[in-house]
């Protein structure tokens, strides 16, 4: 995987990716869950039976995961990416991945496990010698000779499912037995399965054949809650939301030298935060982009960094059980009980898949301490509670930075300075209801905004841009392709992929990935089933090292949100104005064209990128100005 | 010879290779990768926008970040005809501090014509580098970028002490980069900052031929540390 490139001692901020080599463990880790690692370091040394780890979903349990591995020294035997391997989330792909795990392993000790298993039943696929060509059937190989292979041997397996689960369960154990001690597994993105899919469903037949082993199990806490049978009494370790005071130091450490400057408003990110590290990176990240447009005052900024994180992770996201909800608001915690209701899409399961609300404790008599998450709290709450933690935090902060000089009568401007605005108002900013109406962007914002991500090859970040009008885009894509060359030379590649019952998407999107290039610019078209959107939910990991524009229209975006929860944490999301000519200016073209135009010396450049793709907007600026006069 | 002849000769030498970018295109071209650097040198989050050709002047807006709260903007019309206005962030908007402006329409004492005439060229170009030490391409370089003889600390809001904004630096190129150097806050930066450009230098003068006057090219001058 390509990694971020890191600052020494100045700003890291990324959108809240796990965190994996030795700099970033020292220069970025905060120990926010010193006893789970204390016990996960005495289980990797010690214990031999599984265990489940859960939190909730950008509550740090990879990084948590990767520390713990490195501290101890100990990696596991197998790795199998639940979530990173498969297409179509069928028993045939989850058995695939097992097998072709067990047999990588096998390979590479030198033992031979398949001649005892496999007797000659999938000679076709596998060629006469079972070790050659292991490598193509792991992870990315989607070259369409790969997946067609992939493709087969998932069928091939799925088809006769419960004799081939007999199959690796002894290939597995023959394996434990060879090695002499218990094989060490570790069975990666589950977490990114809701309790109540059809993928789950079928992973729970494997969940029960690794039991066998010394398997470290990631889950997402709905898992932990889960009172079904594919999970027996294996021992389970949930990591609640962080403390506020370990968030901070977060947002200090992602800051490094120039962590002064957000001193002040750290307490009120941390709030908003919740106790989830990746929720607060990207309030960071967000109230970060905002302050470096001159003209923005620091209110501006901090409102901004709330509505467009509450953008990035909620809008149109389907809501969970209104009385659940302001049950917790009202009490600060939920009954246990809650989560093993079955079969209703708006149960507090889902709730807390989605980080609607964050579990801040450990339970007793049933009872988990719980909050609603600050960002859509204002969707639950009648009124705002002016002795909400958030709303005091943010006081606090006010008065600190000279914005408020009388508690909540506070005033300040706005970014054109001139209507004036009360504290309240920016309260109302903060916590009003930004679910089902967020606000657009025109693309001069969207490029300010993720001008830290698409200026350079080494922030792989991801834009989703949703549109209404298609007749902007092409222009619009211009305009985001020059700008993104206007410092390194960065190769883009743009597709078009059609999702819907006779299509397949996402073989055509992991065939696109395989292009050598450095924006992956992907417009979606038709109508995506439930499968193909639930599919690449789960692909969310396989994407973190992807410099990625999706373009998607309105209208069907707001279904596909719906199955998108892992997915839209990787992204930040903008609503594109329709009126592009509103934040682009021909004289702005202009005064960029001429700068470039002379140092253009080679198609192969940045500057010939810059120049090429302006050019392209300016001409469809001139148009579409003429077309208004005419 | 005396230090100060030598040194004198240097900070022409030192100013003609990195500062005087020749034609619109080495302008550009120095203009950009000086913006394009200041993310890795200062350690920020984001690239400043390109700079931009508008009403003549080659312009460009810098947000010198975070804990200073500050940003400038630049005009560039020639060498020595520009403006640098500062900016404070503050809660509201930004605010206008001060400019740096120089226009070279003025007489101001002809340093380089002086030197020039004490130079007699070629002759004695080969006298002055021979005689020359690394430690007066270290003096020049603190003199020009560094640690200007004549210099503003700015007391609010730019707080540190070690940033030194020099006020009688005439040259647009070398009152941007100064900029560079003083605005940063990471101190492991600076110095590994100053230890390069003394070696840079150092290398470029010591390594030039009497009969070319080469400018140095900007992906050098720009290397990251």
């Amino acid at each position: 995987m390509k990694s971020i490139k890191r600052h020494s001692f100045g700003v890291n901020l990324d959108q809240g990716i796990p965190l994996s080599s030795e700099w970033e463990f020292k220069n970025l880790y905060v120990d926010c869950h010193g006893e789970t690692v204390d016990e996960l370091l005495s289980w990797l040394k010690e214990d031999d039976a599984p265990l489940r780890l859960g939190g909730q979903i950008g509550s740090g349990k990879s990084s948590l995961i990767v520390k713990a591995f490195k501290d101890s020294g100990i990696e596991p035997d197998i790795v199998f990416q639940f979530d990173q391997d498969g297409l179509n989330l069928s028993l045939g792909d989850f058995l695939r991945i097992v097998m072709v795990g067990f047999l990588r392993f096998a390979s590479n000790a030198d033992m031979d496990v398949s001649s005892c298993f496999l007797s000659g039943e999938l000679d076709d696929l596998f060629g006469d010698d079972w070790k050659t060509g292991l490598d193509q059937w792991h992870s990315d190989g989607f070259l369409p000779g790969v997946y067609k292979k992939k493709t087969a041997l998932s069928q091939r397996l799925g088809g006769q499912a419960d004799y081939y689960r007999n199959v690796v369960g002894a290939m597995g154990n023959a394996l434990q037995e060879k090695i002499g001690r218990p094989l060490f597994v570790f069975a990666s993105g589950i977490d990114k399965y809701e309790t109540d899919c059809a993928a789950y469903f079928s992973l729970g037949s494997l969940i029960r054949m690794l039991l066998s082993y010394k398997t470290l199990f990631e889950v997402n806490a709905v898992h932990l809650f889960h009172t079904a049978n594919e999970w027996g009494g294996i021992k389970k370790r949930f990591l609640p939301s962080m403390p506020d005071e370990r968030i901070e130091k977060i947002i200090a450490k992602r800051m490094g030298a120039h962590a002064a400057s957000v001193k002040e408003a750290a307490p009120v990110l941390s709030k908003m935060a919740g106790g989830n590290p990746r929720q607060a990176l990207r309030l960071l990240s967000h109230f970060q982009s905002c302050g470096k447009k001159r003209g923005a005052g620091l209110s501006d900024s901090m409102a901004f960094a709330v509505r467009s994180t509450t953008r990035d992770f909620f809008s149109f996201a389907p809501r969970p059980d209104l009385g659940i909800m302001r049950y917790i608001v009202e009490n600060g915690k939920i009954a246990a009980s809650e989560f093993s209701l079955f079969g209703d899409k708006d149960t507090a399961r889902r709730a807390m898949y989605g980080n609607w609300f964050f579990i801040a404790g450990d339970g007793h008599d049933g009872e988990w301490p719980a909050q609603i998450n600050p960002l859509v709290k204002g969707f639950f709450q009648e009124d705002i509670n002016l002795k909400d933690p958030e709303v005091q935090a943010l006081e606090a902060w006010a008065r600190q930075v000279d914005i408020s000089p009388a508690g909540l009568s506070f005033s300040t401007h706005d970014l054109s300075g001139e209507e004036k605005k009360t504290g309240e108002k920016l309260i109302n900013d903060l916590f009003s209801d930004h679910l089902e109406h967020p606000l657009p962007s025109n693309l001069s914002d969207v490029f300010d905004v993720m001008a830290s991500v698409l200026l350079s090859k080494e922030r792989p970040d991801r834009v989703l841009i949703v549109f209404k009008d298609r007749s902007v885009i092409e222009a619009a894509r211009a305009y985001l392709f020059g700008k993104a060359n206007s410092y390194e030379y960065q190769r883009f590649s743009h597709t078009v992929i059609s999702g819907g019952e006779q299509a397949t998407p996402l073989r055509d999107f992991f065939e696109h990935l395989q292009e050598e290039t450095d924006i992956y610019s992907i417009e979606f078209a038709g109508i995506w089933t439930k499968d193909q959107l639930e599919s690449l939910d789960k692909a969310r990991d396989r994407l973190v090292d992807r410099q990625m524009i999706w373009w998607i229209e309105y209208d069907p975006l707001m279904k596909y949100f719906q199955y998108w929860t892992q997915l839209r944490q990787l992204f930040s999301v903008f609503i594109l104005d329709d009126e592009l000519l509103a934040s682009l200016s021909m004289e702005d073209m202009e005064n960029d064209l001429e700068f470039f135009q002379e140092m253009v010396d080679d198609e192969q450049t940045s500057e010939a990128n810059v120049f090429h793709n302006l050019k392209i907007v300016l001409d469809y600026l001139r148009a579409a100005k003429g077309a208004g006069n005419g | 010879m005396d230090r100060d002849i030598i040194r004198a000769f240097l900070w022409q030498e030192v100013t003609f290779l990195g500062f005087r970018p020749s034609g619109d295109k080495g302008r550009k071209k120095w203009l950009r990768e000086y913006n394009r650097s200041l993310l890795d040198f200062w350690e920020l989050g984001d690239y400043p926008d390109t700079p931009r050709v508008d009403g003549g002047a080659l312009t460009g807006e810098i947000d010198a970040g975070f804990n200073l709260n500050l940003f400038f903007d630049y005009s560039v019309y020639e060498p020595e005809k520009f403006a640098v206005r500062f900016l404070r962030a503050s809660n509201r908007a930004s605010e206008f501090m001060w400019t740096h402006e120089v226009d070279g329409n003025y007489f101001d004492f002809p340093s380089r014509s002086v030197l020039n005439r004490l130079d007699e060229r070629r002759k004695r170009n080969s006298a002055l580098r021979k005689e020359a030490e690394k430690h007066d391409v270290a003096a020049v370089i603190d003199g020009l970028l560094c640690h200007p003889r004549t210099h503003q600390h700015i007391e609010y809001p730019i707080t540190p002490h070690k940033i030194r904004i020099g006020g009688g630096i005439g040259n647009a190129f070398l009152f941007l980069f100064h900029l560079r150097y003083q605005l940063c806050l990471i101190k492991e930066k600076r110095l590994a900052e100053r230890g390069r450009l003394i070696e840079l230098f150092w290398d470029a003068i010591k390594n030039k031929s009497d009969h070319y006057r080469n400018e140095l090219s900007v992906f050098e001058l720009f290397k990251k540390v």
